[in-house]
């Protein structure tokens, strides 16, 4: 005790001095709002406002890439953001569509559905649809989109169904052409386009005509439409002409459809099946 | 003549803890070259010395940088006084050209930073990683900066 009292003395000069220094260093601390105080304040940040002014032309690198970082990252935000914007845009443009078609349809009762699945590169084509029983869709009701014909019903399930498309090796159709009321069945071989089948050579089909579902569909309400033909060639062999036909749906951006509650009777069903072994 | 040296080159250190330091920032962590001027005074020249440059280098920082009179004159002082215990006349060129200069800035830096900070640790909560930072970060970040004026010197008198 002695010794840190001898050792305190021997330095009494720098702990007085500090002290001194402390004290002032806390009164200008707790007075900092004196007015002299307030004027050397003044004066100091009018210099330092100075020296600021002729060195902020020098970047803080640290900070330019934080802040390099921060603007990509509300970049994306903004893109992102942007992207949904332009999605919900292209929707209510497509159910605007939807919606137009569903009131010129009024005649028959239709489940809107959205396409949650679909295979367009296999010689058996499907689309999966988030309705199924529950909605009261059924096998064998026709799908349809504005722009026509997308396919029918093939498996229900209680939420989900599962509809084969135009593009389906299997698909057939009654159709006609709407000029000409020429009628024929429509069916998918491969390739981009669709088959009008059994016309006789002699009949009046052009290009540019519009192929619709005719009276004799049991599946499909009459006068929907189907596409339209592209070519036709009266150099194929047999009794037919080749038809080509280019399908109204764009099945690469189908997104949402409607399921026609429509049922044929089922007696004529039978005999179509009976003849074209649908 | 030397305490005039002194005060140009405390002002030169003023100056660029204006101007250059903020752009040093790194996290919101800058260093502090006043701190090491003012170790630098007190292994020099002693404890009275080191309090009185920490004293009127604390205040020059207080109306420039800080704008808080009183806060950085009481840290400076403090540091500049502990930092004088390390002063030995007879081994000077020891403390201030060797890697017992950054040794006893780092102390003095954490020193310094408790004493500058208390205020706002004691009146706010803090987490102890944010606290840890605000002690620890800013006193390496100035020790790192103490070895410029070691090599500095070394070359000086490698070069002489």
């Amino acid at each position: 005790m002695l010794r840190i009292l001898t050792q305190i003395t021997g330095h009494l000069k720098e702990y007085l001095i500090l002290s001194i220094l402390v004290a002032i260093s806390i009164v200008l601390l707790f007075n900092s709002k004196s007015p002299k105080s307030h004027l050397i304040g003044k004066i100091a940040l009018e210099i330092v406002g100075l020296t600021k002014s002729i060195t902020d032309v020098i970047p803080n690198f640290y900070n330019l890439q934080a802040e390099n970082k921060e603007l990509k990252k509300i970049n994306m935000m903004l893109l992102a953001q942007l992207n949904q914007l332009q999605e919900e845009k292209l929707e209510n443009i497509r159910l605007r569509e939807l919606l137009r078609f569903k009131e010129k349809n009024s005649d028959y009762e239709l489940v809107s559905a959205d396409v949650v699945g679909k295979s367009l590169i296999n010689l058996r084509n499907y689309i999966i649809l988030n309705v199924g029983a529950s909605d009261g869709v059924g096998v064998n009701m026709p799908i349809v989109c504005e722009s026509g014909v997308v396919g029918k019903i093939v498996r229900v399930g209680e939420n989900y169904s599962v509809g084969m498309i135009l593009f389906h090796k299997d698909f057939r159709a009654s159709v006609k052409i709407q000029r000409s009321r020429v009628d024929g069945i429509i069916a998918w071989e491969g390739g981009e386009y669709l088959s009008m089948l059994n016309v006789p050579k002699t009949m009046d089909v052009e290009p540019g005509d519009v192929v619709i579902t005719s009276e004799y569909s049991t599946i499909f309400p009459p006068g929907m439409e189907i596409g339209v033909v592209v070519e036709t060639d009266n150099s194929a062999k047999g009794l037919f002409k080749a038809i080509k036909v280019k399908p109204s749906v764009d099945f690469t951006k189908l997104e949402e459809v409607f399921v026609v509650k429509y049922k044929s009777d089922p007696e004529k069903e039978k005999f179509e099946e009976m003849f074209y072994g649908k | 003549m030397l305490y005039i040296r002194y005060l140009i080159t405390g002002l030169i250190i003023l100056l660029l803890s204006i101007a250059i330091v903020p752009l040093m920032s790194i996290s919101q962590i800058t260093p502090d070259l006043m701190l090491i001027f003012v170790v630098y005074v007190a292994l020099k020249n002693g404890q009275i010395a080191g309090s009185v440059a920490g004293f009127i280098s604390g205040l020059l920082l207080d109306y420039t940088v800080d704008f808080t009179p009183g806060l950085s004159a009481l840290s400076k002082t403090i540091c500049g006084f502990i930092a004088g215990f390390f002063y030995d006349e007879s081994k000077i060129d020891v403390n201030t050209e060797t890697f017992r200069f950054p040794q006893i800035v780092f102390l003095c830096s954490v020193v310094n930073n408790a004493v500058y900070f208390s205020v706002d640790i004691l009146g706010r909560e803090f987490e102890t990683s944010e606290i840890i930072k605000m002690l620890i970060g800013g006193a390496i970040y100035t020790t790192i900066l103490s070895l410029v004026p070691i090599f500095a010197t070394s070359r000086r008198s490698r070069l002489l």
